[in-house]
C-alpha cells in the first residue's frame, strides 16, 4: 500500500448502507400493506429464534429487536416506555429485548412507519425468565398462538467456542441440550405449518441454511479485511447496520447479494487505502449491544483523538455464531445455533475469551463496555469481560447507558468520559 | 439493622470429632426445586442455602458479580465465594431462575479461573417446565443425573425403598404445612409466626422439621382468631425474613397467605405414593416447585385461585427495586384483584433497607386503615 492511498480523504457512507436502509423501509411497508390489506400472516419473533423455518414456510418474520432498534433510532423508545409506565409496568423492566414486542400493547399515535400490525404467531426462547411473560402479553392481546422455547442451561464451557461452533456444534452445545430444543422446534413447526397452510420442506430449509452460510462467509471475509487493514475502512455503525439488515432476512436473495455488495465495497476501500479516518491513531472496540439510540456517538472521537471504533459484536457474531455445517438435519443445526448465542456475547468464559481474541485480531487499543442497568443479561458477565480484556492489555471503560432509550442520554457527559479514558489510559 | 445470618451449620457437621464415625456428606441446596427426598435417600445431610437478610451484607461489593444482580443472587454468591460453605460436599443449584443460573455460571467461572478454592463442588439441577414431552424427558434426565451424582458421592445406590422412606418423611412435613395453612385461613396465627415456622422447617438440623412444625400447630390450634383484615402478600422475590409481615401486621392486619417459595406454597399436596418414587418426585417438582422459570399459567394458578377465593380482603404486591421480572405481570394481576373487589397496595421499597421504615409506614398504614372498616372477611 502506498502512502498516497493511506492519505485518501475520510470515507463517506458505503453505497450498500443506503441500499440496506431503503430495503428495510420498503420491505416493511410491503409487509404492513399485505398484513393489513391481504391478511397475510406474519410471525413476531425474538432475534434468537430460527427464522429460517418461517421463511421456508412463506411466513414473513418481524424481529422484535429489529423493531426496537427502529424505535430507538427514531428516538421514539421513550414514548413507548412512558406509555408502559403509565399503564403499570415499572421503569426497571428491561426495554431492549422487549420494546419491539411491547410496542404492540401501546396505543401510540404516529407510530414510526405506521407501527407493527397484529401478528399471527409470537415466538421467543425462554433464555431470560421474563421472555414468556412479555411475549404472552402480546399473544393474548391478539388471540394468537405463542411458541415459547424452554432453554436448557449449559453444563460445559468450552472457552474457545468459535473454533467449534461451525462444525463441531454437536459437542459444543451438548447433545442432551440440542435434543430438547429440537423437539420443541418440531412442535413449533407444527403450529407454523397450520398458519402457513403448508408443510415444512426440509430440503428447502437445508438449502436456505447453505445460503445463510454463504452470506456469513461474505461477512467473514469482510471481517478479516476490516481486522487486517492498516486503518479501519468501515465505521462500526455501518458494519452494524449492514450486518443486521441482512441478518434479519438471512439467506434471502437480497441478503446474500447484500453481504456480497458489502464485502466488495470493503475490498475496494482496503485496496484503495480508504479509511474511516485517515488520522487513525487509536482503535476501539464497543462491547455489548449496540447504542441504537445514538450510533453517531461511535464516530465522535475521530477528529479529536484519532480514535476509531473498529469492532462491535454484530459482524463477528454473524460469522462465529451463525455458520453451521453438517446440515444433514438442518433443524438440529438450527437448534444448536441458538442454544448459546446470547451467552457467548455476555457470559464467562465464552465472552471474555472471544473478546480478547477479537481484540487481538483487530489490534484494538481500548474498549468501551456498555452496561445497561435495566437489562440484567446485558450487565451479567461485564466484570469477567472487563478483566479478560484488561489482563490481555486492553484498557476498558464501562459506561452505564440505555441502548434504546435516549431520554437520560447526556451527550456532553458521555463524550467527556470517553475523552478522559482515552487521555488517561490510551494515550502514551 | 438486625443481622440475620443464613442457617448456621450444625456443629456436628462443621467440626466432626476425630473419633466419631464418618459424617454423612453435606449437600447444600439452592432453590426449592432441588428434591430433598433424593438427598435424604442418599443418606446425606441437606442444607438449604438462602440469601442473608442483612442489607449491609448484600450491599457490600461482591466482585466479580456485578451490583446489578438481584439481592438474592449477590448474597448467595458472596457467602459461597468467601467460603462460608466450603466444607459442604456438593452444592446443588436449581436452574429454575435466571439468578440461580447466573450464580452457577459465576461460581463455575471462579473455579475455572483458580479462584474457587472455597467453593464446593457444583451441580446444576436444571428442571425445565412445560407440557412438551421432550421438556419432561429433559427434566427426568436431570433428576436421574442428580441421583447418579449422589450415588457416586456416597458410593452407594439410592434404592426405591430409600426414596419411599424419604418421601414419607417429607410428606409428613407437607401435612403439617397444610395444617398451618388451615390455621392461617382461620386466623389463628399471624403471618409473621407462620412464615417463620415454615421458612425454617428444613432438614438442616437433626430434629425432624415435621415434629417441630407439629408442635407449633398444636400450640396455635388453641388460640383465638386474630382481629384485622386478611391480606394476601405477593412478593416478587423469595422472602428470607419476616420483616414485611411484621410491618403489615404491625399496622393491624393478618397476612393469611403469601405467594413465595418458603411460605404458603410449601403446603402442597403429598408426593404420590402409588407411583414409582422417582416418577412421583418428578411429577411433584414439576407441579409445585414454585420458581420464576415455571410457565406463567402454572406459576399463577395458585395466586389466581387465592385472589378469587374470597379469603383475603387485600393484596400487597412487593416488587423491590431489583425486580426485572414480576413487573411484567403486575398490571394484569392487579387488575384481576380489583375485579374481585380486593384492595391493592404496591410496595417498591426494599423492606430491609434501614431508611425504608417511614416510607413503608406511610404506604401501609392508610391502606390497612382503609381495609379495616366494618366489613368482615368474606370467606
Amino acid at each position: 500500500m502506498t502512502r498516497s492511498n493511506i492519505d485518501h480523504a475520510p470515507a463517506g457512507s458505503l453505497e450498500c448502507t443506503a441500499g440496506a436502509r431503503e430495503f428495510s423501509r420498503t420491505w416493511f411497508a410491503d409487509l404492513r400493506r399485505q398484513v393489513i390489506e391481504d391478511r397475510l400472516p406474519y410471525v413476531l419473533s425474538n432475534a434468537e429464534m430460527p427464522h429460517e423455518i418461517f421463511d421456508v414456510l412463506g411466513l414473513p418474520v418481524v424481529t422484535g429487536e429489529w423493531w426496537s432498534g427502529v424505535l430507538a433510532a427514531k428516538r421514539q423508545a421513550g414514548r413507548y416506555l412512558a406509555w408502559l409506565n403509565v399503564h403499570g409496568f415499572h421503569e426497571g423492566l428491561g426495554a431492549y429485548n422487549s420494546l419491539g414486542a411491547m410496542s404492540l400493547l401501546a396505543d401510540i399515535e404516529d407510530a414510526p412507519w405506521g407501527g407493527l400490525p397484529p401478528p399471527a404467531l409470537v415466538c421467543a426462547p425462554h433464555r431470560e425468565q421474563s421472555a414468556e411473560r412479555v411475549h404472552m402479553l402480546v399473544a393474548e392481546r391478539f388471540g394468537v398462538p405463542y411458541a415459547g422455547i424452554e432453554m436448557p442451561a449449559s453444563t460445559r464451557f468450552y472457552p474457545r467456542w468459535w473454533e467449534m461452533a461451525a462444525r463441531d456444534w454437536e459437542d459444543l452445545y451438548e447433545t442432551h441440550r440440542i435434543d430438547v430444543v429440537l423437539e420443541q422446534y418440531r412442535d413449533m413447526v407444527r403450529v407454523a405449518e397450520r398458519i402457513a397452510g403448508r408443510r415444512l420442506d426440509v430440503d428447502a430449509l437445508r438449502t436456505l441454511m447453505q445460503r445463510v452460510n454463504e452470506q456469513e462467509s461474505n461477512f467473514a471475509a469482510a471481517r478479516d479485511l476490516i481486522a487486517s487493514a492498516p486503518r479501519c475502512p468501515v465505521r462500526i455503525s455501518e458494519q452494524m447496520s449492514n450486518t443486521m439488515s441482512a441478518q434479519w432476512h438471512r439467506g434471502s436473495d437480497w441478503s446474500v447479494a447484500h453481504s456480497r455488495r458489502f464485502l466488495h465495497e470493503v475490498q475496494a476501500r482496503v485496496r484503495d487505502g480508504i479509511a474511516v479516518h485517515p488520522g487513525e491513531r487509536l482503535r476501539l472496540m464497543w462491547v455489548g449491544v449496540g447504542l441504537w439510540q445514538n450510533t453517531a456517538f461511535y464516530s465522535a472521537f475521530e477528529a479529536s483523538h484519532g480514535a476509531v471504533f473498529v469492532w462491535s459484536m454484530y459482524l463477528a457474531l454473524a460469522v462465529d455464531g451463525y455458520i453451521k455445517h453438517n446440515l444433514r438435519d438442518p433443524l438440529r443445526a438450527l437448534a444448536a445455533r441458538y442454544l448459546n448465542l446470547g451467552e457467548q456475547a455476555h457470559v464467562a468464559p465464552w465472552a471474555g475469551e472471544w473478546l480478547v481474541h477479537e481484540a487481538r485480531r483487530h489490534r484494538v487499543d481500548g474498549a468501551v463496555l456498555l452496561a445497561s442497568p435495566t437489562q440484567r443479561h446485558q450487565l451479567a458477565g461485564n466484570v469477567f469481560q472487563k478483566q479478560a480484556l484488561e489482563d490481555a492489555g486492553v484498557p476498558v471503560l464501562e459506561i452505564e447507558v440505555d441502548p434504546s432509550d435516549n431520554r437520560d442520554w447526556n451527550e456532553a457527559a458521555m463524550r467527556e468520559r470517553v475523552h478522559t479514558f482515552i487521555d488517561q489510559r490510551l494515550t502514551p | 439493622m438486625k443481622h440475620i445470618e443464613p442457617q448456621p451449620m450444625p456443629s456436628s457437621i462443621a467440626a466432626p470429632q476425630a473419633t466419631a464415625a464418618p459424617r454423612p456428606p453435606v449437600i447444600a441446596c439452592i432453590g426449592t426445586a432441588v428434591p430433598v427426598e433424593v438427598v435424604l435417600a442418599a443418606g446425606c445431610r441437606c442444607q438449604h442455602l438462602r440469601a442473608s437478610a442483612d442489607a449491609d451484607a448484600w450491599n457490600a461489593d461482591c466482585a466479580p458479580m456485578e451490583s446489578g444482580h438481584e439481592v438474592e443472587t449477590r448474597s448467595l454468591f458472596r457467602q459461597l465465594a468467601r467460603g462460608d460453605h466450603a466444607c459442604t460436599d456438593l452444592l446443588v443449584i436449581a436452574g429454575t431462575s435466571d439468578g440461580y443460573r447466573y450464580l452457577f455460571q459465576y461460581l463455575r467461572q471462579m473455579q475455572r479461573s483458580g479462584r474457587g478454592d472455597a467453593i464446593p463442588p457444583l451441580a446444576l439441577f436444571d428442571l425445565l417446565f412445560g407440557p412438551a414431552p421432550a421438556v419432561r424427558r429433559y427434566s427426568a434426565d436431570a433428576l436421574a443425573g442428580l441421583v447418579r451424582r449422589l450415588e457416586v458421592l456416597t458410593a452407594r445406590p439410592i434404592t426405591d425403598d430409600a426414596l419411599r422412606q424419604a418421601i414419607a418423611r417429607t410428606n409428613r412435613l407437607r401435612d403439617q404445612a397444610r395444617q398451618v395453612d388451615a390455621l392461617r385461613a382461620a386466623r389463628r396465627v399471624s403471618g409473621e409466626e407462620a412464615h417463620a415456622a415454615l421458612r425454617t422447617a428444613t432438614w438442616d438440623a437433626q430434629e425432624d422439621p415435621a415434629d417441630r412444625l407439629a408442635t407449633r400447630v398444636r400450640e396455635w390450634s388453641q388460640r383465638a382468631a386474630l382481629p384485622g383484615p386478611s391480606l394476601l402478600l405477593v412478593p416478587s422475590v423469595p422472602l428470607v425474613h419476616e420483616r414485611l409481615h411484621a410491618h403489615l401486621e404491625g399496622a393491624g392486619c393478618v397476612v393469611t397467605a403469601e405467594d413465595g417459595d418458603w411460605g404458603s406454597r410449601r403446603a402442597t399436596p403429598d408426593i404420590a405414593t402409588d407411583l414409582p418414587p422417582r416418577q412421583a418426585i418428578l411429577e411433584h417438582q414439576l407441579a409445585h416447585a414454585v420458581s420464576p422459570r415455571m410457565l406463567q399459567a402454572q406459576r399463577e394458578a395458585w395466586l389466581c385461585e387465592q385472589i378469587r377465593s374470597g379469603r383475603h380482603q387485600g393484596v400487597v404486591f412487593y416488587l423491590p427495586p431489583d425486580d426485572q421480572f414480576f413487573g411484567w405481570r403486575y398490571p394484569a394481576l392487579r387488575s384481576l384483584a380489583e375485579q374481585h373487589g380486593l384492595e391493592v397496595l404496591l410496595l417498591r421499597q426494599e423492606v430491609l433497607e434501614a431508611d425504608a421504615e417511614s416510607a413503608l409506614r406511610q404506604a401501609i398504614e392508610p391502606f390497612i386503615a382503609r381495609l379495616a372498616g366494618p366489613q368482615e372477611p368474606r370467606a
